[in-house]
C-alpha cells in the first residue's frame, strides 16, 4: 500500500469515483469525481485532533461496523493516504474540528467535489468483490443470534489492529469462546443464492482455525464443510497442518442453528456425512464463511466502462483461457476479483498480468485498430443533393457521423467503432461497412441457403454476444439441430432488414435475429437500433402472413450457450410443426412482397455481382451434390 | 467513392482443419476439402491436421506463394480463437490479412452436432462454401493507426489494483490509481494474517 | 429416440416427476440435518443415502430402506437444499416404483370400522395424502358406500380420525379411547391443572423433551402424532372433568410434518375458543401454540405462561 503511494510514477486518487469513460484504445478520456473531504490534503498531517474533538460517532465500515468512528475520521490507523475525511452524512457542523485543528487550518468546509478529465491510454479495472450477507438465510440465525458472526467480523475480532485489539470476544457477553464452529459455503455452491464455489473460503476457514488455535491453544474448533478444496501450491499441506493441530473437520452442511436463549450458546445441527447420523453440537461462537459476490455497483461500473457481465455479475473476460485478463474492449483489462472470485495470489497474478497487457499498448507509440469502420459513398448520399436525411447519424452510438445538408455525410474515422448500424439504417445504400459489405453478407446468405433452404434455420449473430453464445454451446457440447446456418456481423445493428427479407425470399425455414442483451451491447446502444428494427420486421412479416415463430428475436449473451442451443432446437420444432409444404407455400405467397423489399439491396455496389457469383456457386454445389448421390454417398 | 474494382482472377486456397479428433472425429475433413476444391474460384483445397500449428501455418504460407493465392479460407475453429493467428500467417506470406476468412466448423459444427454426423458434414460444407463466397468479395484493408497516450489508469485500490499500478509504474508508465473509499487497501487491508504462509496482510 | 435397452432403476426414477434433478445431489447432508425422522422415528432414515442408492442403481436396497416409506413430504428439506432438489418428489417416485414391485409400507396406518362408516367422505377431504377413498359394496343385499384407506399412502397422522363424525376411524396407539384415558389429573393442591397435547414433531431437540418431563403431576403431557389429530371434543372432555386449561402444541406455519395438520387444528381450536366464549366460559382456557424448528426452549415459556394465566384467573 505504502509503496503505491510513494511511487513517483503513481498518483493515488482516493475518495474518487469514475463517472464517464469515452474514447478507444490508446486514447481514453475518463471523467473523475473527487468527492469533497472537507480536509485539505496539502495541510492535513494525520494527527487526528479533529477526530478527538468530533462529538459524532457512527459505525466504521472498515471494522465491519463492530466499532465506531467519528464523523471526522480515517478508516484505520494505517490509511493510505493518512488523510482525514469529514463524513457529511454524519457531520452536524458544530465546527469543533476546526478549533481542534487550530493553526494547521486544514479543515475547509467550503470544499466542493472536484470533477476532472484524465487522458489515458489504457484502463485496468480492479473493482473487487463483496461479501454475501447471510442474514437472508434464517436457518443460521445471523443478525438474530449475537454469537453468530461472519468471516469478515471474525477477521476484525482476531486482528490486533481491530476493535478488540485481537482479543476474540463473544458479542453476547465479551467472554473468550472455548468452542468455535466455522461453517463453510454460506451462500456459495447454493442454487438459492450463488451457484459458484467462492474459491478461497476453504483455505480461509483453515487459516482462521489455525490462527485461533495458535492464539488460544485450548480452543475447540470445528469446520463444517461439504468438500475441502485446496488446489494450489502449499494449500493441501496447510490443510494437513490444521488436521495435525487437532482441528475437527466435519463433513456435512448444517441445516440449522439453534440457540440457548439464556447462555446464547449455539447448537449446530448437521448430518455427519461419514457416519450418516444427525448430530447436534454445542458451541460458544459460530463463524459463517460467506460467499464472494460481485460488488453492488457492478451494473453502474459495467455501463460506465461498457464491459459486459458473466452470469451472476462478474465482469466478462475476452476468453476464459487464452485472454483471461482482457475485457472485450481493446485497451481495458480486468484485474482481481471483479472478473471472478479469486484469492490473494490469483488477484496479484491477474494484476501483474494486466500491467503486462497494458504495457504492450503503453510502450508503443502507435496502436493499430481494426479497419472495420463505416464508409460513405458520397455519390449515393441524398444529403449531398440537399435532401433532409441524417438517419445514419441518428443510429450512431458514438456521434461519429456528421450530416450537413448539401454535403454527403462524413464519418469521423477515429470515432467510428464499426457496429454497422448506420449501414443498415441508410435507405439509399450510401454507407458500407468494411469487411461486412452488403455484397459479402449476401454472398454468404445465398451460399448457406443454396440447398434445401426450407429445412434451414438461418441465424444472424453479433460478434460479441450471440456468436460467443453459439461458441459456448459447442464448447459445452450442448447438442442442437444441425440445420442451423449462421453468419456473423459485428452488432445486431448491422442486421439489415434486406438480409432478413432476402433469407426468406430464398426460402429459409426460419430466421433468428440475435444479439446482446440491451445492457451488454458492445456498442453502447447498437442493440437498441437492432431491436427497434427487428420489432418492425416482426410486425411486417406478420402482416405479410408469415407463421409465428419463423422469425424469432432473441438476445443471447456469450455466456448463454444453453440458451442458444435451446432457441435453435425450439425453432427446429416450430418448422417441424409447420411442415415443409406450408413453409414453401407461405414463401410463394409472399414472394412478390419479399422481392420488392429485398430488391433495394441489389442497388448497392457489387451486390449484383455477388448474386451472379452466388448463382454460379449454387450451381456448382448442386452439381457436386448430384455427383455425391451418384457416388453412393 | 463507389468502388469499381478491376475484376482480378480469384485464386482461393481452402484449408480444412482436423483439429486432432475435435473435427475429424465427427466429419471427414478430406471429403470437405475435395468438395470445396470444385467451388468457383478455388484453386487449392486441402485438409490439415492442425491448421494453427506451425506446420499448418507453414503449409498456408507456402501455398500462397506456390499457387499464387489471393484469398485464403480456413475452416477450423471460432474466429474468437484463431482469427489473429491466421491473419498473421497470411500477412507473413505477403497477403493482406483481411483477405483471409474463417469458417467455424468446430465450436459451431462438430462440437454442437456430435449426435448428427451427416448433418454436421453438410453444415461444414455449407459453412466452408459461405466463407469461400464471402472471400470473393473481400477487399484488402489497412489497419488504422492511432496514437497512444502513455498513461494508465487503475480503477480500484485493492490488492489486484495496487499490484497492477506498481508494475505499470515500475515499467516507467505514469499511473493514476483511483479508489472510491478514503483509503486504498481494499478487502486485503481488513484481513489479519493470510494463507498459506501466515504473512501480515498490509 | 426410442432405445431398446431396458431403463435402469435410476433411469426410471429420473423419468418420474421430480426425479429429473436426482443427479445434482452432491451429498452435503443438509436434508438429513433438517429432517426429523431420523431423530424421532427411525435411526436408519436418511434421504441423502436413499438418493445415493438410486444413483448407484441399488434397487432392492432402496425399496427396503425405511426412507422410502417414512417420508411424509413435509418439505422442510426442499427450501434448504443448496441444489434445489425436490427430495420428497424423488422419494415418492421411489415409493411408487416399490409399490408397483409389490413392496408395502411398514407404517402403522389407520383402520376403518365399516359398521360405523356412513360414507360421508369427510376423511377423503381431510387427508393430505389422498389415502382414503370411497368404495361401493353390497352389504346385506343393499349397495352402500364406505371409506377405504390405501395403506401405501397413509402416513398415520390421524387427521381423519379427528375429523370422522362417526368415530369410525382409528389409529392403533392413538385412538380416541386411548387418548381420553390419559386425561386423568387429580388436582390435589391449589396449583392449576393443565393438559398439554403435544405433537410428536414440534420439539426438535431432546433438551425440550426434558423440559416437558420436568413438570409436576398437575401438568399432564399427552403425545399425539400431529396437532391435526386433536378433536375439539377432547378439550371439552378435559375441561368437563375439571381440568383448568388445555394447551395444544403444533408445528410452526409451513413446518407441519403432515403438510397441513397444524392449519387444520388452528382452525378447529380458534372456533372452539369462540364457542367457549359464547357459552360464557372464560376465553383462553384452550390455547394453540406453534413451535418452530428454531424455537429452542420456547415450550417452557408457553407452559409457564399458561399456568400463570390460569392461576390469575382462578384467584
Amino acid at each position: 500500500m505504502v509503496d503505491a503511494a510513494r511511487h513517483p510514477k503513481i498518483t493515488v486518487k482516493t475518495y474518487t469515483n469514475v463517472e464517464r469513460v469515452e474514447g478507444y484504445v490508446g486514447n481514453f478520456k475518463v471523467q473523475l469525481r473527487e468527492k469533497a473531504r472537507f480536509v485539505r490534503a496539502d495541510r492535513c498531517n494525520g494527527c487526528g485532533e479533529c477526530a478527538s474533538a468530533c462529538p459524532i460517532e457512527v459505525p466504521n465500515y472498515f471494522e465491519m461496523n463492530l466499532a465506531p468512528r467519528k464523523a471526522a475520521y480515517v478508516a484505520m490507523s494505517q490509511s493510505v493516504p493518512l488523510l482525514y475525511t469529514i463524513d457529511q452524512d454524519a457531520c452536524i457542523h458544530c465546527y469543533k474540528c476546526v478549533d481542534a485543528c487550530g493553526a494547521l487550518d486544514a479543515i475547509d468546509f467550503s470544499q466542493e467535489d472536484k470533477v476532472e478529465w484524465e487522458d489515458v491510454g489504457s484502463i485496468v479495472v480492479a473493482t473487487g468483490f463483496n461479501h454475501f450477507d447471510p442474514s437472508v438465510m434464517p436457518e443460521y440465525g445471523y443478525s438474530r443470534y449475537p454469537n453468530v458472526i461472519t468471516a469478515m467480523e471474525m477477521e476484525r475480532l482476531n486482528n490486533s489492529a481491530g476493535p478488540t485489539t485481537g482479543n476474540l470476544m463473544r458479542p453476547s457477553d465479551g467472554q473468550n469462546p472455548k468452542r468455535v464452529a466455522i461453517i463453510n459455503c454460506v451462500g456459495s455452491r447454493d442454487k438459492r443464492f450463488n451457484p459458484w464455489c467462492s474459491n478461497f473460503c476453504c483455505m480461509y476457514a483453515i487459516k482462521n482455525a489455525i490462527l485461533l488455535k495458535q492464539m488460544y491453544p485450548d480452543i475447540e474448533l470445528s469446520i463444517y464443510y461439504m468438500d475441502i478444496r485446496t488446489p494450489s501450491k502449499g494449500y493441501e499441506e496447510f490443510y494437513d497442518r490444521a488436521r495435525e493441530m487437532g482441528i475437527h473437520f466435519i463433513q456435512g452442511r448444517p441445516g440449522l442453528i439453534t440457540e440457548n436463549e439464556l447462555t446464547h450458546n449455539l447448537f449446530v445441527h448437521s448430518e455427519d456425512v461419514s457416519l450418516g447420523k444427525v448430530m447436534e453440537r454445542e458451541y460458544d461462537m459460530v463463524m459463517l464463511n460467506q460467499a464472494a459476490v460481485p460488488q453492488p455497483d457492478v451494473d453502474t461500473v459495467s455501463s460506465v466502462l461498457n464491459i459486459s457481465q458473466s452470469p451472476g455479475g462478474w465482469f466478462m473476460e475476452y476468453h476464459p483461457k487464452l485472454r483471461p485478463v482482457d475485457s472485450p474492449t481493446d485497451g481495458i483489462f480486468l484485474a482481481g476479483a471483479c472478473q471472478g472470485q479469486k484469492d490473494i495470489p490469483a488477484s496479484v497474478s491477474s494484476g501483474l498480468a494486466c500491467a503486462s497487457r497494458a504495457g504492450r499498448i503503453l510502450h508503443s507509440d502507435e496502436w493499430q485498430i481494426e479497419p472495420i469502420i463505416a464508409q460513405v459513398w458520397e455519390d449515393r448520399c441524398v444529403s449531398a443533393d440537399g435532401k433532409q436525411c441524417g438517419l445514419c447519424a441518428k443510429a450512431c452510438p458514438y456521434g461519429a457521423i456528421t450530416v450537413e445538408k448539401g454535403t454527403a455525410a462524413q464519418v469521423v474515422t477515429a470515432k467510428c467503432h464499426g457496429c454497422g448500424g448506420c449501414v443498415a439504417e441508410c435507405p439509399h445504400n450510401a454507407i458500407t461497412q468494411m469487411h461486412y459489405t452488403d455484397a459479402q453478407v449476401l454472398a454468404q446468405i445465398r451460399a448457406l441457403l443454396a440447398e434445401k433452404p426450407e429445412e434451414k434455420i438461418f441465424a444472424f449473430r453479433c460478434h460479441w454476444c450471440s456468436y460467443g453464445g453459439a461458441d459456448l454451446a459447442g464448447t459445452s457440447h450442448f447438442d442442437y439441430s444441425a440445420n442451423e446456418r449462421g453468419i456473423r456481423v459485428m452488432c445486431s445493428a448491422r442486421m439489415d432488414s434486406d438480409f432478413i427479407y432476402e433469407a426468406f425470399r430464398l426460402g429459409a425455414g426460419a430466421v433468428l435475429y440475435s444479439g446482446c442483451h440491451p445492457q451488454d451491447c458492445h456498442y453502447i446502444t447498437g442493440q437498441r437500433v437492432g431491436a427497434t428494427r427487428a420489432d418492425r420486421l416482426m410486425r411486417t412479416l406478420d402482416k405479410l402472413g408469415m407463421s409465428p415463430g419463423r422469425f424469432r428475436i432473441e438476445w443471447i449473451s456469450a455466456a448463454e450457450g444453453d440458451k442458444y442451443a435451446r432457441v435453435i432446437n425450439e425453432m427446429q420444432q416450430t418448422i417441424n410443426e409447420i411442415g415443409k409444404e406450408k413453409l414453401s407455400q407461405e414463401i410463394e405467397g409472399m414472394k412478390a412482397e419479399l422481392e420488392k423489399r429485398a430488391r433495394r439491396m441489389y442497388e448497392a455496389p457489387r451486390v449484383t455481382e455477388a448474386s451472379d457469383y452466388s448463382d454460379e456457386m449454387a450451381l456448382a454445389m448442386s452439381v457436386l451434390e448430384v455427383k455425391e448421390v451418384k457416388d453412393g454417398k | 467513392m463507389s468502388d469499381s474494382p478491376k475484376k482480378e482472377e480469384l485464386r482461393i486456397g481452402v484449408y480444412i482443419c482436423h483439429c486432432g479428433s475435435n473435427i475429424a472425429g465427427v466429419i471427414p475433413p478430406a471429403e470437405v476439402a475435395e468438395w470445396a476444391s470444385h467451388l468457383p474460384g478455388v484453386v487449392r483445397a486441402t485438409d490439415t491436421l492442425y491448421a494453427c500449428a506451425d506446420s499448418g501455418q507453414s503449409l498456408i504460407k507456402e501455398d500462397i506463394k506456390k499457387y499464387n493465392l489471393n484469398r485464403v479460407v480456413v475452416s477450423a475453429c471460432s474466429v474468437r480463437m484463431h482469427e489473429t493467428t491466421f491473419r498473421g500467417a497470411v500477412s507473413e506470406a505477403g497477403l493482406n490479412p483481411f483477405l483471409m476468412e474463417m469458417a467455424n466448423i468446430r465450436e459451431q459444427c462438430t462440437w454442437a452436432h456430435g449426435h448428427d454426423k451427416e448433418g454436421a458434414l453438410q453444415k461444414a460444407k455449407d459453412l466452408t462454401a459461405a466463407a469461400v463466397a464471402k472471400a470473393q468479395f473481400l477487399a484488402p484493408l489497412e489497419f488504422i493507426t492511432v496514437p497512444v497516450t502513455k498513461k494508465a489508469m487503475v480503477i480500484g485500490g485493492g490488492v489486484a489494483g495496487i499490484s497492477a499500478a506498481l508494475d505499470l509504474a515500475d515499467q516507467g508508465i505514469e499511473t493514476i490509481l483511483v479508489e472510491k473509499e478514503p483509503t486504498i487497501g481494499g478487502v486485503m487491508a481488513q484481513l489479519n494474517k493470510t494463507f498459506p504462509t501466515m504473512d501480515c496482510s498490509i | 429416440m426410442e432405445s431398446n435397452h431396458p431403463l435402469t432403476f435410476a433411469d426410471q426414477v429420473r423419468a418420474m416427476p421430480g426425479g429429473e434433478h436426482l443427479d445434482l445431489c452432491y451429498s452435503c447432508g443438509t436434508c438429513v440435518s433438517k429432517c426429523m425422522i431420523q431423530q424421532k422415528l427411525e435411526p436408519e432414515y436418511n434421504p441423502r443415502r436413499l438418493l445415493r442408492m438410486v444413483m448407484m442403481d441399488m434397487r432392492e436396497e432402496a425399496f427396503n430402506s425405511p426412507t422410502t416409506w417414512l417420508c411424509s413430504a413435509c418439505d422442510l428439506c426442499y427450501p434448504a437444499c443448496p441444489q434445489q432438489i425436490h427430495i420428497s418428489d424423488v422419494i415418492e417416485a421411489v415409493k411408487n416404483l416399490a409399490v408397483e414391485a409389490g413392496y408395502s409400507t411398514p407404517l402403522e396406518t389407520v383402520e376403518v370400522d365399516e359398521a360405523r362408516c356412513s360414507g360421508c367422505a369427510i376423511c377423503v377431504m381431510t387427508c393430505p395424502y389422498e389415502a382414503p377413498h370411497l368404495i361401493e359394496k353390497e352389504v346385506n343385499g343393499v349397495m352402500d358406500r364406505f371409506s377405504e384407506v390405501d395403506a401405501e399412502n397413509c402416513m398415520g397422522c390421524g387427521m381423519c380420525v379427528a375429523a370422522c363424525p362417526m368415530g369410525a376411524i382409528a389409529r392403533p396407539g392413538v385412538s380416541n379411547a386411548e387418548i381420553s384415558s390419559q386425561i386423568d389429573i387429580k388436582t390435589q393442591n391449589s396449583s392449576p391443572s393443565l393438559v398439554v397435547f403435544i405433537c410428536d414433531w414440534c420439539l426438535r431437540v431432546d433438551a425440550d423433551l426434558e423440559i416437558l418431563e420436568s413438570y409436576p403431576d398437575n401438568v399432564r403431557v399427552i403425545h399425539i402424532p400431529c396437532s391435526g389429530r386433536i378433536d375439539p371434543q377432547m378439550a371439552l372432555i378435559a375441561l368437563n372433568s375439571g381440568i383448568d386449561g388445555v394447551l395444544v402444541c403444533g408445528c410452526a406455519p409451513g413446518e407441519c410434518h403432515y403438510q397441513r395438520g397444524n392449519y387444520v387444528s388452528s382452525c378447529k381450536l380458534s372456533l372452539l375458543d369462540k364457542m367457549l366464549g359464547q357459552m360464557d366460559l372464560a376465553n383462553g382456557q384452550v390455547r394453540f401454540v406453534q413451535l418452530g424448528t428454531q424455537d429452542r426452549g420456547r415450550i417452557r415459556h408457553e407452559i409457564d405462561g399458561m399456568l400463570v394465566q390460569l392461576l390469575q384467573e382462578a384467584s
